[in-house]
């Protein structure tokens, strides 16, 4: 025994050292914070005292490494529907409109457009944008481009409000919709409605080999699994972007992309691993960005099913879920807290008639109900760890606070997507994610949407006509109005349980200058540049 | 020998029929919708009738069987669902660095295993036998995932020796991913080594060199090591192929473009073409691999060789 522990002994201190070396990672430094306000959600920057130092580190830097989890199925703009393609696409292409830092449309190709009528719109184009052909955006190129938008089945839904897309001269486009449509400028946004060359989509070119837009930055090589190369385009119509590389570094695990950008080898990450956050706030040669999103997360439940049919079940569980616990556990803080039925950072939106956490109140919605809690147990599906850890907040809350079992089940993400969405379930984590109000509505309690992303199966008429109220209604004020009035309807119906708005979260080279992200998660990368 | 070889890549026909079928089965009875899958869940209904009709999904199970092997007859693993891409040039994309890191990872945990194993042996409880089996145990207990991070956070953040992720900077890229693998890889080796070695020094003919007066390093290195090496060989041939397609976390946490963290993103999308692919490349991996192994123990005892007819 003695033996075995002088050998013991030397292993196990060289093992603690290399963990406390581990465990020191970050250093110790002094760091500020600021916080501003940004469209009405606040972000907040922790950002590093070293740009000083940053600048010498960084001079004739010309090259931008993001380093990001998931690899884009596809590189062409119409053939996914994927967060990390359209990362990309916004580099390579560039669409009518795009969203500003408030979410809403501002124009990007177009010069400037006239309503004529509620159904029927006119877009006067840019001239002399180049593609990175060489050939120049016409007319043309956009009547095919939205028309390849609509037959394409991963981007199809985007080109539903564009109706007919008339040619009325090289630089000017009239759009017909079917109906008045308020979503049309958000939906020229989407990356389904990027503008590509029309000789070559005619001709069949793989956009997937060479993507051709009329974007900041050209792809130069795709490293299947490794790395995505792009250059900038110095025609760029916006002007050459300041960095003049950007490489796509695919690193899936969430420690090793902060590990990269703590060693240098990557100058911002995408998807930030919440556990990390303390530490590279702690670096003073890197700024963490957080600022409330768009992602909106729930507990969805079968209103279809005994005990959700219950409106005052549904109210009284929704009542007894400590969110902000939630927030803690399952997400370290980087996330807020949200009663309302839909996102609530869109215009009209309000918190007005949804339940709050409130464990008294509760246990009368629960007696109202009629139901006995022994009798009301149910199963939550969990497709991922942070959900899972939502799900033992919620299973500890429902039992402590109603008496109410609940189990909870993990399934693989390609299973949870098949029973949620054809209703073969109780009780399920998910989240929904959307740049505008109507596209949010449409998609989650249209009753057009069950068997597709209206999980929770709500079928309700008045909600049904209010939708299409605000699909029709063009005039901005009005539209809000409507939306209030949906709001607060859908907040009193209580079809799902709210639990948190996720935030977008980015981490970056201090030396960086330009960054930006709006609430949709939308970077535009050609405003960076070195400090 | 040749005659055996053929015998052997002949047999290989029916167990890759035998994969194909069982895999395709299972596949095709995990619930969840390619279609789906590839659209998203904000996708209209008639684009996913439409895309299911396009890619044959509603044909009966050995209809879509039947297509998919007169393809791979043909040499077609078929196109990924998800990206739409020959699945032979995506796993030809990524099969070099995956047999680069397995092959690498081999030699490190061959290198620190054989002398471990051997040494552990021949010095039976003694302290050089303690480290040597503690050090394998170390290698069976830690997590590939946390040595990997460990070796990632001193190494390449603490000293910047060698790059965090990524497989563009030759062997500076390779190192640490093949370290961490081959440590894991290396206990099982020192293990087999070891009670290999203790079984065949103790046989009658090591006596009798022994009392010949041969030198002890003489009799360990060319009559018992040899002996001892047909476990050892069985055990390396099996950890090589569990490497070629199971190095998902090691692939994960040094960013490595290798086929494990591709075949994990495949079932996790439904990607079936791509699931069926990269466990067939497996099979012939395997089947290969054992080939060798069986190859090689003619080499290390002729009386093997024999039987090989």
């Amino acid at each position: 025994m003695k033996r075995f522990s002088r050998v013991l002994a030397p292993v196990l201190a060289m093992s603690l050292a290399v963990g406390l070396m581990a465990g020191c990672g970050g250093g110790s430094s002094s760091s500020s914070s600021t916080t501003a306000a940004a469209g009405g959600n606040t972000a907040s920057t922790t950002a590093a005292a070293a740009e000083q130092s940053g600048s010498s580190e960084t001079a004739g830097k010309d090259t931008l490494i993001l380093a990001t989890a998931n690899e884009t199925p596809s590189v062409t703009s119409v053939d996914h529907n994927a967060v990390a393609g359209d990362y990309l696409n916004k580099m390579t292409y560039s669409g009518l409109f795009k969203s500003d830092e408030n979410l809403s449309p501002v124009p990007d190709l177009v010069e400037d457009y006239e309503i004529v009528s509620d159904t029927e719109w006119l877009f006067h184009l840019k001239k002399g944008v180049k593609f990175h052909n060489g050939e120049e955006m016409t007319a043309k190129d956009v009547k095919a481009s939205l028309e390849l938008c609509k037959n394409s089945p991963q981007v199809a839904q985007y080109g539903q409000s564009t109706g007919t897309i008339d040619i009325v001269d090289d630089y000017t486009v009239k759009i017909t919709t079917d109906g008045p449509q308020s979503g049309l400028l958000m939906d020229l946004c989407h990356h389904g409605n990027c503008i590509l060359p029309a000789d070559l989509i005619e001709s069949g070119h793989d956009f997937n080999k060479e993507p051709i837009g009329t974007g900041p930055y050209k792809m130069v090589a795709w490293n299947k699994g490794e790395s995505i190369e792009l250059e900038a385009f110095e025609d760029y119509f916006g002007g050459e972007p300041p960095i003049k590389k950007v490489i796509w570094k695919i690193i899936p695990e969430g420690s090793s992309r902060t590990m990269a950008l703590e060693a240098g080898e990557a100058d911002l990450i995408v998807e930030v691993e919440t556990t990390d956050v303390a530490r590279m706030q702690d670096n003073p040669d890197i700024t963490v960005f957080s600022s409330a999103g768009t992602s909106h997360n729930f507990m969805m439940i079968n209103n279809e099913i005994a005990p959700f049919n219950n409106i005052n079940f549904r109210k009284a569980i929704a009542s007894a879920i400590d969110k902000a616990a939630i927030v803690q556990v399952a997400m370290n803080g980087e996330a807020s807290v949200v009663d309302c039925m839909v996102p609530d950072c869109f215009p009209g939106t309000t918190s007005e008639g949804a339940p709050t956490y409130d464990p008294e109140q509760a246990k009368k919605y629960l007696e109202e109900s009629g139901l006995n809690p022994a009798d009301c147990g149910f199963a939550i599906i969990c497709s991922d760890d942070t959900k899972l850890r939502a799900g033992q907040v919620i299973q500890s809350c429902l039992k402590d606070n109603l008496g109410i079992d609940v189990t909870l089940e993990t399934l693989d993400l390609a299973t949870y997507l098949d029973v949620t969405q054809t209703g073969d379930y109780e009780a399920a984590i998910g989240g929904y994610t959307s740049d505008s109000l109507l596209a949010y509505a449409k998609g989650v309690y249209h009753s057009n949407s069950i068997n597709a992303s209206n999980k929770t199966r709500t079928n309700i008429p008045e909600i049904d006509e209010l939708i299409d109220k605000i699909q029709a209604t063009v005039d901005p004020a009005e539209n809000e109005k409507l939306v209030t009035e949906f709001n607060k309807m859908i907040n009193e119906n209580c079809p799902q349980v709210p639990l948190y708005m996720r935030n977008n979260t980015r981490a970056y080279n201090s030396a960086l200058k330009g960054f930006n992200c709006n609430a949709g998660g939308t970077t535009y990368y050609e405003q960076f540049s070195w400090n | 020998m040749i005659k055996f070889i053929i015998k052997r890549l002949i047999a290989l026909i029916p167990v890759l029929l035998g994969v194909t079928l069982l895999v395709f089965f299972i596949l095709d009875l995990a619930p969840g919708d390619p279609a789906k899958t590839i659209l998203g869940e904000q996708a209209r209904p008639e684009d996913i009738i439409a895309l299911r009709e396009q890619m044959g999904l509603d044909d009966p199970f050995f209809v879509r069987y039947g297509r998919y092997m007169v393809g791979l007859l043909h040499g077609d693993l078929g196109t990924s669902y998800k990206t739409g891409d020959p699945v032979g040039e995506e796993i030809g994309a990524r099969m070099p660095d995956t047999a680069l890191l397995a092959v690498a990872a081999t030699i490190i945990s061959v290198l620190l295993a054989l002398p471990l194993g051997v040494i552990a042996a021949i010095k039976q409880n003694t302290l050089f036998d303690g480290i040597s089996m503690f050090i394998s145990l170390l290698g069976i207990s830690i997590p590939v995932f946390w040595l990997g991070l460990l070796l990632i956070l001193f190494f390449s953040v603490k000293l910047g020796w060698f790059p965090v992720s990524g497989a563009d900077q030759g062997i500076k890229s390779l190192a640490l991913p093949a370290i961490a693998l081959g440590f894991q890889h290396m206990a099982a080796i020192a293990r087999t080594t070891r009670s290999s070695m203790l079984e065949t020094i103790r046989q009658d003919y090591i006596r009798t060199v022994r009392a010949k007066g041969l030198p002890e390093r003489e009799v360990i290195t060319q009559h018992a090591l040899r002996n001892a090496l047909i476990p050892t060989t069985t055990i390396i041939g099996l950890q090589i192929g569990s490497m070629l397609g199971g190095a998902v976390l090691t692939e994960s946490v040094f960013a490595w473009p290798g086929i494990g963290r591709y075949m994990v993103q495949s079932i996790q999308g439904r990607d079936i073409p791509s699931v069926m692919g990269c466990i067939i490349v497996f099979a012939i991996t395997f089947a290969l691999v054992n080939l060798a192994v069986d190859v090689i123990y003619g080499f290390i005892d002729p009386r093997i060789k024999a039987q090989y007819k």
